[in-house]
Order: C-alpha cells, then structure tokens, then sequence
C-alpha cells in the first residue's frame, strides 16, 4: 500500500483519515447557589467543612457527570428523596471520602443544576444539624427568584 | 499561588495526599465503569447479579462511588462477567488525568470477548504464517520476519490504549512490510545471488509472495 501524507493513493476514491474524535462532551453546567446579600455558602462549606479527600471527591464526582446527557445515570445519586425533603425535587450526590459526605441540589433549566447544601452525616446526626431544612429554605429563596448562582467548574488540569 | 499550584505542591509533598488523588478518582470511575457496561448490555442490576452471583444490592454498591472497597478479586469477577478483561496498570499521573478527562459514561464502551476480532483472530493469522512459512521452505527461502514493535506505525488520533494493539489496517501494513525475503543455501550447497526473490517467485509457479 501506498501512502500520502494520511491519504491511500491506489484508490480512486480517496480516503481521509477523520481527523482526532473531539473529547467528550461537557453536557451539564453546575452552579453554586449564593444569597442575594454576597454569602456564598456552598464555597464555604467546600473550603472550611470537608476533607481534602472529600474535596477531591467532589471534583472527580462533577468531572465524571458533567458529561452523563441522562441525569438518572449520574453515578452517586439519589434521585427520590424521602423524609423532610420527600416532593420537593431535589437530589442528592454522595460523596465518598472519611464519612458520608452529602451535596442537595435542584435542576434548573435545561442541562443546569444548583447545588444548594452540602452537608455530612454520622448515622441520623447530621452535620450541621439543620442540614435538610437549610436546604428546604434555600430551595424556597431559589423558587422566589431571590438567589445568586456562581458556576462551578471542575478544573481539567486536576 | 492558584488553586492547582497548592495542589500539585501537595501532591509531591505528602504520600497521603497522593493516595486521596489516586482513591478519588477509582472511586467515582470504576464504579462509573461499571453502571456503564452494564448499561451498554441493556441489562438491570438483578439481571447483571444474577449472572455474577452477587446480589442486586451488591451490584448497586458497586455502581455508587465509594461504597466499596474494591479488592482485586472482585474486579476480576466482574470483567469475567461483563466478558472483558482488566487492566491493573502503574501509570504517571498525567496519564490518569488523562484518562479521567477523556472517560465519558455515555460514550465508555468495550468490546465483548465474542465480537473482539483482534483477539480471536491471531488463531487464523498463525496458521497462514506457518502455512506461508512451510511453502517458502520448499523453495529454499527463508522469511526474514524482522520484530518491528506493534504500535510503531500507531495511528497518532488513538488513546494511548488504542495504540498498543494495532487496527487491522495497520496490521496489513505491518505485515506487508515484513516480507522482506533473504536467501539461504540451498541443500546443494551453492549459493544464490542476492536478492532472488523475483527468480524465487517464478521459479514457484503460482507462488506469488513477493509484492507486486
């Protein structure tokens, strides 16, 4: 066979080579939800209130399903959630590090979602305590329109 | 000093650190693996448990990251059920992060033993060589195979995992190359002139190894 440059030329038709497939596709954008008044609460607990490996976690978690189109094949989600947060639409992410790191979140819009609390919990003590209903009031600001979104990128160089 | 600075100073300064970079990224992409092939076979949980012997709520374990431990043992069992194999490789960091920015779920997919051509196929191929071999034999010629390293002529738009095996295309391409013919005595003892391959060739009648 005979080549030229990345072209057969015993052909008549010739045959390019397609060129490098594109990486995968980033699908869904992620934002933090943040109060009217600048606090930024999701930064906060991602700074101050998990460890190193939970961070890590958490990175690796929006890097692998920022690029899952089907949101009900998001790994680590569970998408009914019962008790005080039963009907309300929201989600959560389990997050694997020393002990059960959890992140709530809402969808909005298309291929959007808000994560709204992040939280960790030892059997039914969670921390912090009020976990779940923060998260009811924030989801309650977020449907009053009285929120900030600050996206959340998981950096490809890590 | 930037998020990723920290991070990296961190990384080559403490051992911990590096296993937690390491832990992360298994946790959430094998368990993604999995949840993915599963997917590809259309199969459910209790479907994919009962072929493996476990339970369903094993299966779910295993698709959500961090849940469980993966021993060695268990993976195996899985790609035995998934009917692929495993690799267990101690790769640079860079080669990790790559792998983790080019995985996509939806896109994972690997072939299954029964529909694997490059794996079936080396039967066949060594069975034409020795056929081929046998013949050149008769006509006092022996094939000059030189050992040219699978992946040379690799395709540069593979993943580097792509490369170690060749596509059929490059297969030919290698193979073409190595019919390289030299000469040996022949059992009279008197030496042919180099190169005879043409004369080799007619003198085989319908043998036609050379290129043409």
């Amino acid at each position: 066979m005979r080549f030229k440059g990345n072209r057969l030329t015993n052909h008549k038709k010739v045959i390019i080579f397609p060129n490098q497939p594109p990486g995968p596709v980033i699908v869904w954008s992620f934002f933090d939800f943040g109060y009217l008044a600048g606090g930024k609460p999701i930064q906060d607990w991602y700074d101050n209130d998990i460890s190193d490996r939970a961070r890590l976690s958490f990175n690796a978690t929006i890097k692998n399903n920022e690029k899952i189109a089907n949101h009900l094949e998001w790994s680590g989600v569970v998408k009914q959630m019962q008790g005080e947060l039963k009907g309300h639409q929201i989600w959560q992410w389990r997050i694997s590090g020393e002990v059960q790191y959890r992140m709530l979140g809402i969808f909005s819009g298309s291929k959007r979602a808000v994560f709204l609390m992040g939280y960790h919990h030892k059997g039914e003590v969670y921390i912090p305590r009020n976990a779940l209903q923060t998260a009811l009031d924030r989801k309650i600001l977020f449907d009053q329109g009285a929120y900030k979104l600050y996206e959340r990128q998981a950096e490809n160089s890590l | 000093m930037s998020d990723r600075q920290k991070i990296v100073s961190r990384l080559i300064a403490d051992r911990d650190f590096r296993a937690d970079y390491i832990r992360a990224k298994l946790e959430v992409l094998i368990p993604s693996q999995l949840r993915a092939l599963r997917l590809r076979e259309d199969k459910t949980q209790p479907e994919l448990a009962q072929l493996a012997e476990m339970r369903q709520s094993r299966i779910s374990a295993m698709e959500t990251p961090g849940r469980v431990n993966f021993n060695l043992e268990t993976l195996v069992r899985m790609a035995a059920t998934l009917n692929v194999g495993l690799m267990v490789k101690l790769v640079p960091f860079s080669e990790m992060l790559n792998w983790e920015n080019s995985y996509s779920q939806d896109t994972f997919n690997v072939t299954r033993l029964g529909n694997d051509i490059d794996f079936l196929r080396p039967a066949t191929r060594v069975r034409k060589r020795a056929r081929r071999s046998r013949s050149l034999r008769h006509l006092g010629i022996v094939e000059n195979t030189p050992q040219i390293p699978l992946g040379v002529q690799a395709n540069p738009t593979c993943t580097p995992a792509q490369q170690e095996r060749p596509t059929r295309f490059q297969f030919e391409t290698l193979t073409s190359r190595r019919q390289n013919l030299t000469t040996v005595p022949s059992r009279s003892g008197s030496i042919q002139g180099l190169p005879v391959l043409k004369e080799a060739v007619g003198a085989g009648g319908n043998y036609h190894y050379g290129t043409r």
